[in-house]
């Protein structure tokens, strides 16, 4: 293998991605092993090697001296089509081993357009796309992530879907197949025993039925498989297990730096946003905790960055300590901290301070909407006093960039809240220029992004009609035109693939043959503009009467039996209704600390969560 | 007290072999950031409102190119025993980088002029040795090389020194002395893509290994 690909890297882009050897890389004899496990992000590389989710799963499983995982990324085009002509199989980066060698693959779905990528790398690696297909001699393939929160879409390609948080249920699944290995157990039997480990879902063990008009009439378990399957979930996030190491790329990546966790779930229940739901309930870590891990990182990597990771990090109850205590070493080690997802509301004059001593660049905010009408109805909790407080303190501490996010297409939205976002970012400029303490000698740049709203399942909006693609290119066409200042900078994102991620999103088990078909008609690295090949899925729908509108366009009836309602994530379906009825009477709801709004997650807690007072 | 000069200068020479060869310049550089810090070497920090690393390389190398001659230099903040820096470095390296050994400079880098190469190389034609020979005869070895300010083109006949060569198991093993260092630098890979325009065929496979940095009295880079 090492010989035919140095035949073929320096033909390729960026070689530096398909060798390993990086450092902290995890190289163990073979022989000496039970397990392998191959660690897949279907996208490139420099995607991959950003993923917190899988460091910590690579050094968690190869913390086990007998089990080996390695990491496995989607080649780019140029290097797929040497591989297909030197007949070299998909492999791992860390054995160069091929894929068939290994007991275990593993996908984690990031984002709905990686489905063909998965596809794309099962059939690199010389097996069977679909799970029927492939019988006791190929390994098993399972997939976790947040579309596996609607698997649905990939129940034919995959075995067993991980459900929920990690660190726990995916040990266990393995330690289950280490027993089954050394037993000789069919896979079948295994799949079904595997079935009743918390969060893990056999889609081969459930039966779905539908209505003439498409819908599903009955989801139905057999064998004794669990209905519903409950997520898997972490209890003590301050004792979760916690990487040591990183593997350090060679090349760029996306976020090359140090990264650590600080807490998991969200308070906010922003009603768009399916990470506030799928991860619920709230849960931190403590300080000292968090200062450590990021200790032990920066020791072990040599990264000059660390990075305060999670949905809302100025949430973190222990922020204030937590920096003083991060910042008595890393300014004399030159590491400089970078704290993404802050909010608007809770940004202090003193947090702003303490990152700054480190490194000035640009802030990003995310209103989200342009008008307090809309944020009411998204639940984004934040008031334009609020944003423009923000921006102040921002320009007065010496910012001149100042980022802003929306979102286009947000149920009950109309033309008049489009245009509020030009003018949120008008009154952004217009503050600037009002300060008399302004940075001097510099202009101001607003950026505005906006990408299209899509509807997601477990979120109060999974009852919604996505936007259609001529509706959202109005809306965007009306942006662009209430833009009066060259001061403002807007982005916005092709309405194509979102329209796709939409019938992906909330999709059934009927689009597996549309999936199959895309990627046997070319389709790959959806994500990516430049492959993005929307014509093979247009003729995908077409080929099995499907229509996409159905999926994406539609609005659900709350008693409609969802493709996911099967899976239980913590959030009941009832809370999901009340919260989407408020939606539409643009009323709010109050985050978890400040009271409990009974959204069913502590069940999986066994109590209480955020405060005490839970319902 | 911040001035540069006030800090020790050392040159690190490395070996950069295996899975390393496919990391670039830019990426090498950082690479070395990186384990230098893990290393706890007590590196000097430039000044400034960004500080960085001091740290400059005396020739950087071609991507795809082995090397056992590589040097780069740093300035310490503090003393430090220099075979205590070399166990250090090697022990933060990936393994593919090796620090062969650290010394005080004595040249500057200025003083480069050539660099001597091992080359295997093997092309998709015909009696690619006697084409080879054939090639080496003409007048001129015309080669187009990318500069900052565009393609050039350079004649390799008068600059280019073959030592040995040879043919064997299918491929051409040359060793050759090039023109190196800031003002003319030129990559054995030029010589490849000459054999392939005039004759109109690819390269099958190719390595190139740096074996030497000389000055231009032929005495080694030290």
């Amino acid at each position: 293998m090492q010989n035919q690909l140095q035949k073929i890297l320096m033909k390729v882009q960026k070689p530096g991605r398909y060798t390993g050897g990086e450092l902290n890389s995890v190289i163990k004899a073979k022989d000496k092993v039970d397990v392998r496990f191959a660690f897949c992000f279907p996208d490139t590389y420099e995607v991959g090697m950003s993923h917190l989710g899988m460091k910590i799963l690579y050094s968690l499983i190869n913390e086990r001296e007998n089990y080996w995982c390695e990491r496995v990324f989607a080649p780019e085009l140029d290097m797929e089509e040497q591989m297909f002509l030197h007949k070299i199989p998909l492999y791992a980066l860390e054995s160069k081993d091929p894929l068939g060698d290994f007991d275990i693959i593993g996908f984690t779905l990031q984002y709905e357009l990686c489905f063909t990528t998965v596809l794309n790398m099962l059939h690199m690696a010389g097996l069977p796309v679909r799970s029927a297909d492939r019988d006791d001699s190929f390994p098993i393939v399972v997939a976790g992530g947040p579309c596996a929160c609607n698997p649905e879409p990939m129940a034919a390609f995959i075995d067993a879907f991980l459900l929920g948080e990690g660190e726990e249920n995916l040990m266990a699944f393995i330690d289950l197949y280490h027993e089954a290995k050394r037993n000789g157990t069919p896979k079948r039997e295994f799949l079904r025993q595997a079935s009743r480990i918390q969060g893990v879902y056999v889609p081969s063990l459930y039966d779905v039925s539908y209505y003439e008009d498409g819908a599903i009439k009955e989801v139905t378990a057999r064998e004794g498989a669990p209905l519903p399957v409950e997520k898997a979930i972490i209890q003590e996030l301050d004792k979760v297990y916690y990487p040591k190491e990183f593997v350090v790329p060679f090349i760029d990546t996306v976020h090359d730096r140090a990264m650590v966790e600080v807490l998991r779930g969200c308070i906010r229940g922003c009603r768009f946003c399916q990470a506030g739901f799928i991860y619920r309930p709230f849960r931190e870590k403590h300080y000292e905790t968090i200062d450590q891990n990021a200790r032990d990182l920066c020791g072990s990597t040599g990264y000059e960055e660390v990075s305060l990771t999670s949905l809302s990090t100025s949430d973190l109850t222990e922020i204030e300590p937590l920096l003083s205590s991060m910042l008595t070493w890393s300014e004399e080690e030159k590491v400089s901290l970078s704290l993404p997802s802050l909010r608007v509301d809770n940004f202090s004059k003193e947090l702003l301070d303490k990152i700054a001593k480190v490194r000035k660049s640009g802030l990003t905010f995310a209103p989200e909407a342009g008008s307090q009408r809309l944020r009411d109805a998204i639940n984004k909790n934040v008031t334009e006093e609020q944003i423009m407080k923000t921006c102040r303190t921002a320009f007065e501490g010496g910012y001149t960039n100042v980022k802003l996010y929306f979102m286009m297409g947000l149920p009950t939205e109309t033309m008049e809240d489009v245009a509020a976002i030009a003018d949120t970012a008008q009154r952004v400029v217009d503050l600037f220029y009002s300060l008399p303490n302004r940075p001097k000698g510099r202009g101001v740049n607003v950026t505005i992004s906006v990408a299209c709203f899509v509807p997601k399942p477990f979120t109060p909006f999974q009852f919604e009609p996505q936007d259609t693609v001529e509706m959202l290119r109005e809306k965007q066409r009306h942006l662009i035109s209430a833009v009066k200042s060259k001061k403002i900078t807007v982005h916005y994102h092709e309405s194509d693939t979102s329209v796709l991620e939409g019938v992906l999103a909330r999709g059934d088990r009927k689009l597996c043959d549309v999936i199959e078909y895309a990627w046997r008609h070319g389709c790959n690295l959806d994500s990516w503009d430049e492959h993005f090949l929307y014509q093979s899925w247009l003729d995908g729908f077409a080929a099995y009467g499907i229509d996409p509108a159905f999926y994406a366009n539609r609005r659900r009836d709350y008693n409609e039996i969802m493709p996911w309602d099967h899976l239980d994530y913590g959030v009941s379906k009832n809370f999901l209704i009340r919260e989407n009825k408020k939606a539409h009477e643009a009323r709010t709801t109050p985050n978890c600390k400040e009271g409990c709004s009974g959204c069913g997650a502590n069940r999986l807690m066994g109590g209480p969560c955020v405060n005490g007072q839970c319902k | 007290m911040d001035n540069a000069n006030d800090f020790r200068p050392i040159r690190v020479f490395f070996s950069k072999k295996g899975d390393a060869i496919y990391i670039s310049h830019l990426d090498l550089t950082r690479c070395m950031q990186r384990c230098i810090k893990r290393s706890g070497i007590p590196i000097w920090y430039t000044q400034g409102f960004h500080p960085h690393q001091y740290m400059t390389f005396a020739l950087p190398l071609a991507l795809g190119y082995e090397s056992e001659c590589e040097s780069m230099d740093i300035r310490l903040t503090e003393e430090m025993d220099l075979s205590v820096v070399m166990e250090l470095l090697n022990a933060a390296l990936p393994r593919d980088i090796r620090v062969l050994r650290v010394t005080q400079p004595k040249m500057d880098p200025k003083e480069i002029a050539f660099a001597e190469y091992e080359a295997e190389v093997s092309f998709a034609c015909d009696s690619q040795g006697e084409k080879f020979l054939a090639l080496l005869e003409q007048d001129q070895i015309l080669v187009s090389k990318r500069t900052k300010k565009g393609p050039k083109d350079v004649d390799l006949k008068p600059l280019l020194e073959l030592l040995s060569w040879e043919e064997r198991e299918g491929a051409l093993h040359l060793s050759l002395r090039l023109p190196a260092g800031s003002t003319l630098n030129l990559n054995p890979t030029l010589l490849f893509d000459a054999f392939c325009r005039a004759y109109q065929c690819e390269t099958a496979q190719w390595k190139v290994r740096r074996t030497r940095v000389l000055t231009a009295n032929f005495t080694e880079f030290c």
